[in-house]
């Protein structure tokens, strides 16, 4: 049984332009994901894709303004607002994106045993002391200020507190942007430890190669949509086992494997193209593409939003 | 040419410095990669190349000249972060007519829509702000562009893009970039040869895959471990 | 084989169901600007009635003829209190917006023109802060012969280094940015990078300080005709009715004190909170809830 369901997630943001005129943002419109106990589903998408929303609805931090739809079930039952607040932290943790979240004056070691008394742990000193073992740090960096650890470490830092409550569910946004490779393979590797644990881990990135090093399946996310959720097995060779044809574009736009690209840009989420997405620059376009958006189907091993596939 | 001779700079007085005495020499129509740990002063370097932050000693030349006190410099620079480097209360068409009217092929090549340039930098994202920040360099008509981890933040399909417009260029010999990066498997696509930065100074680095510009015949990676 | 679709998503218009903050600001501002202008209309009507005096009719008490009483001559306080507010409006207004433009313009310079302007500008916000407000006040308005070009005066002399330290910290903090780095690098003029970027970032913090800078501005002019330092002492400025008040504390007659006190009260806040709106409206931060 799958340890978290997002089915047909849409979520939509009211702005104001200029004067009194509001408008609309569609940001999510289709977001599909399953993850399991175990398991490292990375959820790969350009920026300003949305998936960084994806972490803040599983966890209840979406803004006041924001109008959510669809359904998202947890161990089986329905996430309700309530919920998510209650198993926030506890039960589904995040790692945020940036090492800003540590406060730069106070220990690191201290820092993970307020985090530990946060949500409520018995023994905040002896639990955080074992988040940190179990993040293979080295005795000695409770004592280390922020700015005094590496890169990698910081961010091993961060999964510590993330982890401290023994969490099922782990939520990674973005963990290396723009990192240098040996920090992303350190932290990646870690998460990879995490799952290997027991957890669940979503992996939200823009870096599709980092996440195939650790993850078992992959979600690709366009415009607000999950198009493909597929084994990671199936990026390989020239990504004919890809089913999407944006997920094939993805794979053949890497440096190693073609470095090709694709003319256009992704649909603003204020003027959202009523047929499929990806319909302007999609090779395979057809007429009928364009009437309606294409429903999640089975596809070989993975589930495809494409008439075409 | 751009010459860098003798490059001496650090940061503070009492800090050790992060170059020391590094030359480097980029062509029109050639992409020089510069690779190196990081924090090793690689975009420091970018820095000082493109006249943001003037060394402690030695000389930055472009076709023989100092860089010039005024007006355009001839070498452009496109940050890893786009959001500093477009004025947030600017649309983006402002930002981008800033160097010239805008050529509507480089626009549609870099995937840069009318509706994109009506919209302030909070409302787009990294990426569409990283099209227009490359559109805005290349409409200089600058013969040098250092391009620091431009694409780093980006997804595979919008770095391609860019580099692919930025290697036209480059091609048609209007253009030399320095382009510094992390990633090798990059470099080894889009450099012509790579330098790397360590401990102040820069070294060729002989032994590196690189590739002649994507516009060429058949790119063949055989090695993609770089060493 | 038909493939099973999806409609195109049309969620109903929701914006009509959610809270329009702007336009509720819009109201309160609106709103309260014509109270205001109000006050003033009246004070210019009733100029008359507040200067005539009715022996007869001393320190009554508030009744129907006479919704604030009647001072130590018999005159109106209603009217008075109203030809005072509307001084201390249009001396206020004036006084803010004088001080505003000055701190504009410091902070323009101190951001443009280099280093040493700068600090000199940062030198000159410092002594002035560093003097007591109010005995600043006073000497100002001593110094401009006292009257209402002595209030005036002051009032614009003394309330702009506050907000010249925020703008003068604003403009710095554009100035070293990397996007006027970049502008510069592409031959741009000084006047250009100003009126392109620093004035664009400036203005909307200027507008929201210049109306902040009303209520205080309205205060201390009615804190120097209660010295005895602003107007002359038979204008009705509010301060002046406060200081006679005083004097005649001692006959009973609280109405002189505290009904023209609170109607001060009432417009300051007025004032206050319509900067607030505005600031609602303008400011970056809050601009989309």
């Amino acid at each position: 049984m799958t340890l978290l369901t997002v089915e047909d997630l849409s979520i939509s943001f009211v702005q104001y332009e200029a004067g009194l005129r509001r408008r609309k943002l569609d940001v999510v419109t289709g977001l599909d994901l399953e993850a399991a106990r175990g398991e490292v589903v990375a959820v790969v998408g350009a920026s300003g894709s949305g998936k960084s929303l994806l972490a803040h609805a599983v966890l209840g931090l979406l803004p006041s303004n924001a109008i959510e739809r669809g359904k998202i079930l947890y161990d089986g039952a329905e996430l309700d607002d309530r919920r998510r607040r209650e198993l926030r932290g506890r039960d589904i943790a995040l790692v945020p994106q940036s090492v800003a979240f540590l406060d730069p004056v106070t220990r690191v070691g201290d820092q993970v045993e307020r985090a530990a008394r946060l949500i409520g742990e018995p023994e905040p000193a002896r639990a955080a002391e074992k988040a940190l073992r179990r993040r293979h740090l080295p005795e000695g960096v409770e004592k280390l200020y922020p700015h005094q650890l590496s890169g990698g470490m910081a961010r091993r830092i961060l999964a510590a507190i993330a982890t401290i409550g023994r969490p099922s569910l782990i939520i990674a946004d973005e963990p290396t942007p723009g990192l240098h490779e040996a920090v992303v393979a350190e932290t990646l590797t870690d998460l990879r430890r995490v799952a290997d644990d027991g957890a669940g881990v979503v992996l939200i990135t823009h870096d599709l190669e980092g996440a195939l090093t650790v993850a078992d399946r992959v979600a690709v996310f366009y415009a607000g949509t999950t198009v493909e959720q597929t084994r990671a097995e199936a990026f390989q060779g020239d990504g004919e086992a890809l089913a999407h044809p944006y997920s094939r574009a993805l794979w053949r736009a890497l440096p190693a494997h073609g470095f090709q690209a694709l003319p256009g840009g992704q649909p603003a989420p204020d003027d959202l193209p009523s047929g499929c997405l990806f319909a302007d620059r999609c090779p395979l376009v057809a007429d009928q593409c364009r009437d309606n958006r294409p429903l999640p189907r089975r596809v070989g091993g993975a589930t495809v939003r494409c008439i075409r596939a | 040419m751009l010459e860098a001779r003798d490059i001496r700079y650090s940061h503070h007085r009492r800090l050790p410095p992060v170059l020391r005495g590094a030359y480097l020499s980029v062509r029109r129509g050639e992409v020089v990669g510069l690779a190196g740990p990081s924090g090793a002063g690689k975009t420091t370097l970018g820095r000082i190349l493109a006249g943001y932050l003037e060394p402690d000693a030695g000389t930055i030349l472009v076709d023989g000249e100092p860089l010039p006190r005024r007006g355009t410099q001839p070498v452009q620079l496109v940050f890893q972060h786009p959001e500093f480097a477009v004025d947030p209360r600017w649309r983006l068409r402002e930002a981008l007519t800033e160097t010239g009217r805008p050529d509507p092929s480089l626009l549609s090549d870099l995937g840069i829509t009318p509706a994109l340039l009506d919209r302030f930098p909070h409302e787009v994202s990294g990426g569409e702000l990283q099209r227009v920040a490359v559109a805005r360099a290349l409409q200089t008509d600058a013969p040098f562009l250092i391009a620091d981890e431009m694409s780093a933040m980006l997804d595979a399909i919008t770095q391609a893009q860019l580099w692919h417009a930025v290697l036209d260029r480059v091609a048609s010999g209007r253009l030399g970039v320095v382009a510094i990066s992390h990633d090798e498997q990059l470099l080894s696509v889009v450099a012509d040869r790579l330098v790397r930065l360590e401990e102040g100074r820069l070294t060729e680095d002989v032994n590196a895959i690189t590739a002649q510009s994507v516009l060429g015949a058949d790119r063949v990676i055989e090695d993609s471990t770089l060493r | 084989m038909t493939v099973p679709t999806l409609v195109s998503p049309g969620h109903p218009d929701v914006t009509l169901h959610l809270p329009d903050r702007r336009r509720r600001a819009l109201w309160t501002v609106s709103i309260l600007l014509i109270v205001l202008a109000a006050v003033v209309v009246a004070g210019t009507l009733l100029a008359d009635v507040a200067a005539k005096p009715d022996l007869l009719n001393r320190r009554q008490a508030p009744s129907l003829s006479h919704p604030f009483g009647t001072d130590w001559l018999g005159r109106d306080l209603l009217a008075r209190t109203l030809v005072g507010l509307r001084l201390s409006l249009v001396v206020g207004t004036l006084a803010a917006a004088v001080s505003a433009v000055i701190a504009l313009l410091l902070s323009i310079v101190a951001a443009s023109l280099g280093r040493w302007a700068d600090t000199a500008v940062g030198w000159l916000v410092d002594l002035f802060l560093a003097v007591p407000h109010l005995v600043l006040l006073i000497l100002v308005a001593f110094a401009f012969g006292g009257g209402l070009t002595g209030v005036v005066v002051a009032v614009a002399v003394t309330h702009w280094p506050s907000l010249a330290r925020l703008l003068r910290a604003e403009g710095r903090r554009v100035m070293e940015a990397d996007y006027v780095h970049l502008s510069r690098n592409l031959g741009k003029s000084r006047w250009w990078i100003g009126r392109k970027h620093l004035l664009r970032h400036l203005l909307p913090q200027f507008t929201v300080g210049l109306v902040l800078l009303f209520p205080h501005a309205i205060l201390h002019e009615a804190a120097l005709s209660f010295l005895g330092f602003g107007l002359p002492p038979d204008s009705p400025a509010v301060g002046i009715i406060l200081a006679d008040a005083m004097r005649e504390l001692s006959s009973g007659a609280w109405w002189l004190a505290l009904l023209p006190g609170l109607a001060l009260l009432a417009v300051v806040k007025a004032v206050d909170v319509l900067g607030d709106q505005v600031r609602a409206l303008t400011d970056p931060r809050s601009v989309h809830e």
